[in-house]
């Protein structure tokens, strides 16, 4: 039987998970997919309070889908950084996106 | 009929959160970016299954469509445009075990939290027939100005992303160095 804790555990372990490979990653674009999992770790317990708590009017999946949009575009300006950074200095490793520092 | 179903059920669902979990841990520790691409893709499908258990339908279909098609496919591009990572030392051990403890120690009350009896709810509603319609309503009747914010906002940053990634001649290539002060 799937219960509700059982799905909240769920999203926060992909969440813990998501924030150890932000901290940790060195490669801009592994930056990005660790991003993408926090953002699917909270679309998680959205969705499973929606379905558990509010089936009449679904509000969590409307959530959801505003967080998706979101996510679709944070992926588009975020790639396109990493491929300017790289053109700019021949790599994507974090510490180089040091542009604007001073 | 109804033990033989929720066991089934039970044991899909656990399958797919193993799916999840060993997915987004290939996401982190894998060697190659592009096998760490690739097991972002399996979490994300993963991902899609648990909210077709969730018996939401439109989210399910939205995920495969919008994550899978199009935000793993334009990291894949950009994993393939950027080459491979030169090799250098990675973090620091210290660092990453900062940064784990920091993770647990956000994970254990989180977990612990979850496990409480508040949400102890085991009753998965079945939704009726118009649960699309009961979104699709929502969206335009409560959420309108989220949803026509957000929309510019994919127009803004669409546009954004074209022209930040455009090639530009009089940008050199140049790598930072320690004894001259960067840009």
């Amino acid at each position: 039987m799937i219960d509700l804790n059982h799905c909240l555990v769920l999203g926060a372990c992909l969440f813990c998970i998501g924030l150890y490979g932000l901290l940790t990653a060195d490669n801009t674009v592994r930056a990005l997919m660790c991003l993408e999992l926090l953002f699917n770790a909270v679309n998680i317990n959205l969705l499973a309070f929606s379905s558990f708590l509010d089936t009449v009017q679904s509000r969590g999946q409307i959530f959801a889908l505003f967080v998706i949009t979101i996510a679709a575009a944070e992926a588009a300006i975020g790639l396109s950084i990493v491929l300017a950074v790289h053109r700019a200095r021949g790599s994507s490793r974090l510490s180089f996106l040091t542009l604007l520092r001073w | 009929m109804d033990i033989v179903f929720d066991t089934y059920r039970s044991s899909l669902f656990t399958a797919i959160e193993l799916g999840v979990f060993f997915g987004s841990i290939g996401v982190v520790v894998a060697p190659s970016m592009i096998y760490a691409a690739f097991s972002l893709g399996i979490t994300l499908l993963s991902i899609a299954f648990v909210y077709l258990l969730f018996n939401a339908d439109l989210l399910a279909a939205a995920q495969v469509l919008v994550y899978i098609g199009a935000i793993n496919v334009l990291i894949v591009f950009a994993i393939m445009l950027v080459g491979p990572a030169p090799l250098l030392p990675s973090r620091p051990l210290a660092y990453r075990l900062l940064c784990f403890g920091a993770a647990s120690g956000l994970c254990l009350p989180l977990v612990f939290a979850s496990t409480e009896g508040l949400w102890n709810k085991t009753k998965l509603e079945i939704p009726g027939e118009d649960e699309i319609v009961q979104i699709g309503i929502g969206l335009f009747d409560r959420f309108l100005l989220p949803f026509e914010t957000v929309s510019l906002l994919l127009l803004v940053a669409l546009i954004g992303a074209i022209w930040i990634a455009r090639a530009r001649p009089e940008m050199k290539r140049e790598m930072p160095s320690q004894d001259k002060p960067l840009l």
